[in-house]
């Protein structure tokens, strides 16, 4: 339920209820200008950020936030709020592919093992159980190694550790359909299994999942940038979020800004998705 | 006479999600005097729970309310929630619809009852409160109260879950018991003693009822006065007698005329006559189910015979195995033991892609039209299923069968592109038996089809069921716990009881001359006795 507001004496139209959800809801407003915001960021960085986020000008290195560098400059003195805004693109690339690689695998393995049942069932479970027993990081640093280094690779090892997540919220959702009348029914008038599993149980049992992935958007983004801050994502001199904190590491002492500004967004964008994740489980019925 | 609760112009709308106002109860008055038993009468949505709700102030902040509402002169519009809780439990008494929803799984009866006694009496506690609760599953005639009270609600059965919650709504001595379909989860035995004790409290405790039901049969059984409420306005109110032979209005007499009733013969014409080969012959049926050890045996040794054309009714009370049959004879499930046999040709040993093609012969109507239909199919793709599952025809042959299926319903074509939430319950059935006649099947199962249904309802899908038979040749099994709705479809009859068949034959004579205990209880226990003797002196 969106925004059914149920004061007495309240009959307004949905216009005003809209115009009464920002005033009742800021946060969620504020996480939708943020995102969209980062989202622009990675189509259009030219719009947002004049300088290039390369080659600096090595006259102006190490300047603290100012004007001209809102985010100040590097020991190249390369503009740092240009190479977050130019990161963007990188980081949520990989983002949205960590995010699918689990999506994919998870629901797959998810609404097989819920609608197959059986021994399949327990043998896929016990293998998500002990990849749920190991810390997200931890696999995705093995899988990220066997794999070797790049952006592709981190996304990937995220993503395959995120599976096991998905998997379990999909076989959960997938048992609940499966025992539903219509789907006997679906049975009993002839369908194929296939086609039961296909057009009845996974538009059905796709909800919570779908709300998930939106979850996992926030945890994939700070996963991928840890793993960029070791060193196992984009090289340098390509502008990533995690890369840029891990750069600045050197110059914590003097300089601040090189890490607390690509910090705070990671950790701003991270809290928007989270916000946004946790209204689209609301809203689902 | 003085009238404990009085209602005047009573009404209640109901905020959209989108601004519009839906008018639930439109203006209606009625009065409930000191010990009587009133009856609110209507379909769904006319407004008769809306009405209970109003009265025990349970209405949801949504709805906005008119008119008023006076318990023993005490105006009950406007009272805060607070105010409203010293009313209700303890003034007014409430036995709402389903008994398992009605108790919390993991607490024990006793436990749950006290809080009822407590919510209004915080010192009792102890010995006290554990010889109150006890009176209380005593006086609803509960065996065993001690024991009873330290059960769990999954320990008992329907009935005595109905009956705890009876005991729930008395812990305060209220002067009125607002009874929501009370009975309507329940086999028709156990309705039938529901009501019975609800009778006997009223004559013991001198408690006046508000009883909710759709079904106008056990209203004229049990009531001082019946309301009909038709679309959120009285359609006409009066004595149960008055009102079953002279009905004054339209929507009155269809109720009157919807009451299934057990001593009338089949709808429609004769039947097909029961020669040659049997289409569908089972023999020595068994299934056992297991669990933690117990062993269920749901159908043991059961045996039918069906000929073309001709429906099998097969009644049972809940746990009597009947579904299970049912489901046996669909080959839904696999038997135990036994075979059954469709057109001479064995299909119990069918499986895979065999059992599969069976289908296409073979189809079944289930309880709930709401959950039975998937709820993100239109209705065109819910009846084009079937087809495609056989490869039958092509996209634009099968939207036209799903058209034909919809007229031979009683459907209009326009309903192709909704979604079954645009649908009522009715309409939902119907649809759910256009899709089981798509594939032209010899063998339609129906497994309690029009249990979930108004009486009203109910009464439309059986002329159906009788028409289509007649018209497409037909052969159906009609499973039901309700005897007079299996006697107006049936031609031939099965009674079940613990999994084994204590009685069958043609139908006619099985009602006229029952032989088993059983079977004279079951038939004993259907309600509409007032509207049956009130219904033949109008006839007369």
């Amino acid at each position: 339920m969106t925004a059914v507001l149920t004061g007495p004496g309240y009959a307004g139209s949905r216009l005003r209820t809209g115009a009464l959800d920002v005033v009742r809801r800021p946060g969620l407003v504020l996480a939708l200008v943020v995102l969209v915001v980062v989202i622009s960021w990675a189509f259009v960085p030219g719009l947002f950020a004049h300088q290039d986020p390369i080659t600096g000008v090595p006259a102006d290195r190490l300047q603290g936030p100012s004007a001209a560098h809102l985010f100040g400059t590097d020991h190249l003195g390369r503009d740092t709020f240009s190479r977050v805004v130019h990161g963007a693109s990188l980081t949520l690339r990989a983002t949205l592919l960590a995010v699918l690689v689990g999506l994919a695998a998870g629901g797959l393995l998810g609404l097989v093992a819920g609608f197959v049942g059986g021994r399949l069932d327990a043998v896929v479970m016990r293998v998500v159980d002990v990849m749920l027993a190991i810390p997200g990081l931890l696999l995705s640093l093995a899988v990220v190694t066997a794999l070797g280094f790049g952006t592709l690779q981190v996304a990937i090892a995220v993503g395959v550790s995120s599976v096991a997540a998905f998997a379990r919220v999909m076989r959960a959702e997938t048992l609940r359909v499966r025992a539903q009348t219509f789907v006997e029914a679906a049975h009993s008038v002839g369908s194929r299994r296939f086609y039961v599993l296909a057009a009845h149980v996974l538009p059905n049992a796709s909800g919570p999942v779908l709300a998930l992935s939106a979850l996992e958007f926030g945890s994939a983004i700070l996963s991928i940038s840890s793993l960029s801050f070791l060193g196992f994502g984009a090289q340098p001199p390509a502008p990533e979020w995690g890369a840029l904190v891990s750069d600045g590491r050197d110059y914590l002492g003097t300089a601040w800004w090189l890490t607390t500004f690509p910090g705070l967004t990671v950790a701003l964008v991270v809290l928007a998705a989270n916000r946004l994740a946790r209204h689209l489980e609301g809203t689902r019925e | 006479m003085t009238s404990l609760l009085r209602v005047e112009g009573l009404s209640i709308a109901y905020r959209g999600r989108r601004g519009g106002e839906v008018e639930a109860v439109r203006g209606i008055d009625f009065t409930v005097g000191r010990g009587e038993l009133v009856s609110l009468v209507g379909e769904s949505g006319s407004g008769k729970s809306s009405c209970a709700r109003a009265v025990l102030g349970l209405l949801p902040a949504s709805a906005r309310v008119g008119g008023r509402i006076d318990l023993d002169g005490q105006d009950l519009t406007g009272l805060s929630p607070r105010a409203w809780r010293a009313v209700r439990g303890k003034r007014i008494g409430f036995v709402p619809q389903d008994p398992t929803a009605g108790l919390n799984p993991t607490r024990r009866i006793g436990d749950q009852i006290g809080d009822a006694v407590r919510l209004h009496d915080p010192q009792a506690r102890g010995d006290a409160l554990r010889e109150r609760v006890e009176e209380l599953l005593e006086r609803v005639r509960l065996p065993e109260p001690a024991r009873r009270a330290r059960q769990y609600p999954h320990e008992l059965s329907g009935g005595m879950r109905q009956r705890v919650l009876i005991a729930a709504g008395l812990a305060h001595h209220p002067d009125l018991l607002v009874a929501d379909e009370p009975t309507s989860a329940l086999d028709v035995t156990v309705q039938k003693t529901i009501l019975d004790h609800i009778d006997v409290l009223r004559a013991e405790l001198g408690i006046a009822v508000l009883l909710i039901t759709h079904d106008l049969g056990v209203a004229a059984d049990r009531s001082d006065r019946i309301v009909v409420l038709e679309q959120g306005a009285i359609a006409e109110s009066g004595a149960p007698g008055r009102l079953l032979r002279t009905p004054a209005s339209d929507y009155t007499t269809r109720l009157v005329a919807a009451v299934p009733r057990v001593d009338q013969g089949r709808l429609g014409g004769d039947p097909a006559p029961a020669t040659g080969e049997p289409l569908l012959e089972a023999d020595g049926l068994s299934k056992a189910f297991a669990s933690r050890g117990t062993r269920l045996q749901a159908v043991d040794d059961v045996s039918v015979r069906l000929h073309r054309g001709r429906t099998l009714g097969v009644v049972g009370e809940s746990g009597s195995g009947k579904s299970t049959l049912a489901r046996l004879l669909a080959r839904l499930l696999p038997a135990d033991s036994g075979r059954v046999r469709l057109d001479g040709e064995d299909v119990t040993a069918l499986a895979g892609e065999p059992l599969r093609l069976l289908r296409r012969r073979v189809q079944v109507v289930y309880q709930n039209p709401y959950t039975s239909l998937d709820p993100r199919f239109t209705i065109a793709r819910t009846l084009a299923e079937p087809l495609r599952a056989f490869d039958i025809g092509d996209k634009v042959s099968r939207r036209e069968r799903g058209a034909e299926l919809l007229g031979q319903v009683g459907l209009p074509d326009e309903f192709l592109d909704r979604l079954p939430a645009q649908l009522s319950g009715g309409q939902l059935q119907r649809v759910a038996i256009a899709r089981a006649l798509a594939t032209s099947p010899d063998l339609v199962v129906l497994d309690e089809a029009v249990s979930a249904l108004d009486v009203s309802v109910q009464a439309q899908i059986l002329e159906l069921l009788v028409r289509l038979q007649t018209e497409l040749g037909l052969t159906m099994v009609f499973i039901s716990h309700d005897l007079a709705v299996v006697r107006q479809v049936s031609d031939d009859v099965v009674v079940m009881d613990g999994g084994r068949v204590i009685e069958s034959g043609p139908a006619g004579a099985l009602f006229a001359r029952p032989q088993h205990a059983r079977t004279r209880a079951l038939i004993a226990a259907v309600p509409g006795d007032a509207a049956r003797r009130d219904g033949l002196v109008n006839a007369s």
